[in-house]
């Protein structure tokens, strides 16, 4: 059946290679899933707890009134994508056409045999409405992807960034459109092809009759005759429609019909010759068939598995309860999102802290980007000490707003993606500064700060504030006259926890320190780190002293520091982050 | 009256009654909220680094400014942000030409046309108490409340130009119109403790307990507030943070507008107070049985 529409031995083993290769690959992705350490105290959950876990959550939601929630994501977000649509009109239409278009295409054209034979007994592909269908869903694909071209190139920039795998997608997709349409102009010019229809299916009788059914081919369905001497008049167009009404109608609608394939035939008219003598609608099959197969089996590889784990993360996520989150059982979902990112840089749009990537450049801060750190976070790559600064930098600036969860067109539960990942960055010894700068006391960061200064031949200031230079100005602080209001009205100063971590610099004493140019002294202070920026030191200061301000340029410039020093080195006496 | 509605990076998932409750409450007095794409206030990451800071709160003046709206913030740390970059952005020019240098890039520019409000001070000033008093239909008699008045929106006066930081009154006239009674405690004008939740728990804690046994020293049977961190550390971190043994010394918390929304007498549905983490005794069913009437 399968090899009859084929035509062919060898693209019948194609097909079956093909899909082997691609189940394989969706059962090695999906394995994958349930292997990967995502998350923290990944190595701790073993695989088999994360496969129970995951088939508990399975059946806990099949068996309850969630369930029904399962209609409501099928139908709103997986069918009419309603996702794609809340946040940008243009995608929604980019996909639906690619997605319908190519879905009704596979359905209705490729699987034909199998599909659109059984629900209509008629069936042959070049009949109404079945040639005018075929051409609409392939100029939808068309019409889909040159708009995904056009939003890849008018949006370009750090927020939609075009990979190999949105290259490949898109060009696949072409091929296969682009080559259906040449096979079929390619068959409506091919003489050959006539003749081979002519000698099966025709009851013309002689020569005379087969020239009339030339002539109505050729003037009225565009077949390219190479030697036809008969003068075409309209009696014998006429005969020739008569003949064709009689023997080819059955199965042939008029070519015009193929709105896309017909014009196309059109213009290849000068090369429909050398073209039929090559058989080129046969080499063009084999391009157009063959371009499916391996489409088909590159799918688990590629950027077209979304068709199989957005549906999934849709429903998973839809029906999920987000504030409930099993650790054993979110590992597998997370892995599994991570393979639904389609790479569309929707969340970065609008992520609230956007403006801070535009002022400095960490491209870790934005959503599309932390996505993939996740991935290569969780691959147990090495990542070097500065790439994982930079990583932890992106990953704490986050507010967890909340708004890329909201918007994502996939449905990936990020905001679940970023709170893991945040704990796993601390596990790796990265987490917020305020925690990690707790492993050293202020006069060790002191001296790793000048170290780390003299070794690249500067000096503890050369961090110089581009605007303001508080801790630089001695008409700033030097009319400290020491009265420890700041002191005394500081809550955190007041509630001196524990003794290891209670506030060693007290304000005050900060005045000091700038007073004698001991800046680096200050940088890395209990105080400074953990002040709790109530700004009532510098409301209450007689001298109007901007003491808060201060501590937050001390934050600043210690920050800036931080980043030239090895974070791993020395002191091993010392407790590790809290 | 309109305004350009600054919500924050925490309302929307967090304290949703927050949002819900200051459209409910505003509404009666014809004032419209506007919602435009702002990010965030940038108040978060001054910490690290100052000039991220400016150019996040910088983008939010800028947007209310193009669509010629004033802002209103129900968020004390979100209004210091947006009036300390203000405060930066008319006083340097350097930083002005950067900040707009790179605001220029999306098509947008601060000119410093649009004025900042919270929503306490839009309440008091431009709605007016007598309004707000003409709008009560059930005074909260024998609720004893602690006004907090948080930190970013008192202080540094010079910047924020709330109220008096020293000796404030905003928060206990509004308190006092709902007709509930306002106690005098000594450490009203403290910091609740959130900006050092993540950084340093302990201290963070500590410094709300502080405020919450001190709260109950002075009599009262809740703390207000009117601000997304202050409402979050009073409630759902003291819920989720007091160990057994001292849930009975716990003070809950109650956002201003859900206080006056209630002797508005507006829905429960719009005020949220059952969403809540922690829940006043004295608001018991007695005190929500006016619901039905909407």
């Amino acid at each position: 059946m399968i090899k009859t529409l084929l035509e062919s031995t060898f693209l019948f083993v194609c097909l079956y290679i093909a899909l082997g290769i691609c189940a394989l690959g969706i059962l090695l992705r999906i394995v994958r899933w349930f292997a990967a350490d995502i998350g923290p105290r990944a190595a701790v959950i073993p695989v088999r707890k994360r496969v129970a876990a995951a088939a508990k959550g399975f059946v806990t939601t099949v068996f309850s009134l969630r369930f029904f929630l399962f209609f409501k994501v099928l139908v709103l977000d997986v069918m009419l994508q309603a996702r794609i649509i809340k946040t940008d009109l243009s995608r929604w239409i980019m996909h639906v056409f690619i997605f319908y278009g190519f879905m009704l295409l596979l359905l209705m054209h490729a699987l034909d045999e199998l599909v659109t034979k059984k629900a209509f007994p008629e069936y042959y592909s070049t009949l109404a409405p079945f040639q005018q269908l075929r051409n609409v869903f392939g100029l939808m694909v068309i019409i889909g992807v040159a708009v995904a071209i056009y939003r890849r190139v008018r949006h370009r920039g750090p927020m939609l960034i075009t990979r190999y795998a949105d290259r490949y997608a898109v060009i696949i997709l072409a091929v296969i459109m682009i080559s259906g349409f040449l096979v079929e102009a390619t068959k409506i010019t091919s003489e050959s092809v006539f003749n081979r229809m002519m000698k099966d299916f025709s009851s013309a009788g002689g020569p005379a009759d087969e020239d009339a059914l030339k002539a109505f081919w050729s003037s009225e369905y565009g077949t390219v005759f190479a030697d036809f001497r008969a003068p075409i008049t309209p009696e014998l167009i006429a005969k020739g429609k008569q003949l064709n009404d009689e023997s080819c109608g059955s199965c042939h609608a008029p070519t015009r019909t193929a709105f896309i394939s017909f014009p196309v035939a059109r213009a290849l008219r000068p090369a429909a010759v050398p073209m039929d003598r090559v058989k080129a609608d046969v080499i063009l099959y084999y391009i157009h068939v063959l371009a499916c197969f391996a489409g088909l089996a590159y799918l688990p590889f590629s950027k077209f598995f979304h068709i199989i784990t957005d549906p999934l993360t849709m429903i998973v996520n839809g029906m999920s309860d987000k504030k409930k989150v099993n650790q054993a059982g979110a590992m597998p979902r997370r892995a599994m999102e991570l393979d639904a990112c389609t790479n569309c840089g929707t969340c970065s749009r609008f992520c609230s802290v956007a403006p801070v990537f535009r002022m400095t450049g960490n491209e870790t801060i934005l959503p599309s980007h932390k996505i993939r750190t996740i991935r290569s976070l969780s691959s147990g790559k090495k990542i070097g000490a500065d790439e994982l600064r930079k990583i932890s930098e992106g990953a704490f600036i986050c507010t967890s707003c909340y708004r890329c969860t909201e918007v994502c067109p996939t449905g990936i539960n990020l905001q679940d993606q970023w709170f893991a990942s945040k704990e796993l960055l601390a596990e790796k010894g990265y987490p917020l500064p305020h925690v990690w700068v707790k492993q050293f006391n202020a006069s060790e960061w002191s001296d790793r700060i000048r170290a780390a200064e003299a070794s690249r031949a500067g000096d503890v200031d050369t961090i110089k504030g581009r605007y303001y230079n508080l801790t630089a100005d001695s008409d700033v602080f030097a009319h400290c006259i020491q009265c420890q209001t700041c002191t005394n009205v500081c809550p955190v100063v007041a509630a001196q926890t524990e003794r290891k971590d209670a506030v060693d610099i007290t304000p005050q004493k900060i005045m000091n320190l700038l007073r004698l140019g001991l800046n680096d002294l200050a940088m890395g202070s209990r105080m400074v780190w953990d002040c709790t920026t109530c700004y009532q030191c510098q409301e209450n200061c007689p001298q109007g002293i901007q003491v808060t301000d201060i501590i937050y340029e001390l934050k600043n410039k210690a920050y800036g520091h931080f980043k030239n020093i090895d974070r791993t080195a020395g002191n091993d006496s010392r407790e590790g982050a809290s | 009256m309109k305004f350009a509605f600054f919500k924050g990076c925490k309302i929307p998932y967090y304290l949703g009654q927050y949002e819900t409750s200051t459209r409910a409450v505003l509404k009666p007095f014809g004032v419209r909220l506007v919602d435009l794409e702002f990010n965030c206030c940038g108040y978060p990451n001054r910490d690290l680094y100052f000039e991220s800071f400016v150019l996040s709160a910088a983008r939010n003046l800028a947007l209310a400014e193009k669509k010629r709206l004033d802002i209103v913030t129900p968020c004390k740390c979100c209004y210091g942000s947006l009036k300390h970059a203000e405060h930066y952005l008319h006083q340097n020019e350097k930083l002005r030409r950067d900040v707009n240098a790179v605001l220029d890039r999306e098509g947008l520019s601060w000119k410093g046309t649009i004025k900042v409000h919270h929503l306490l001070t839009v309440l008091c000033d431009d709605i007016g108490l007598p309004a707000v008093y003409a709008s009560i239909v059930r005074p909260l008699g024998g609720l004893n409340v602690a006004a907090h008045y948080g930190c970013h929106a008192l202080r540094p006066s010079n910047v924020v130009h709330f109220d008096d930081p020293l000796a404030p009154s905003i928060f206990e006239d509004l308190i006092a119109a709902t007709g509930a009674k306002t106690v005098d405690w000594p450490r009203r004008l403290d910091c609740c403790g959130n900006p050092l939740l993540g950084k340093n728990n302990a201290l963070s804690l500590s410094l709300m307990r502080a405020k919450t046994s001190d709260a109950a020293d002075s009599g009262a049977d809740c703390i207000c507030t009117a601000c997304t961190y202050c409402q979050i550390q009073f409630d759902a971190v003291q819920k989720a943070e007091t160990p057994e043994h001292l849930r009975e010394s716990m003070v809950p918390a109650i956002l201003y507008t859900q206080l006056l929304g209630l002797s508005m007498g507006l829905s429960e549905r719009s005020l949220g107070i059952s969403r809540n983490a922690l829940s006043i005794e004295k608001l018991g069913p007695a005190w929500k049985l006016l619901p039905g009437a909407f």
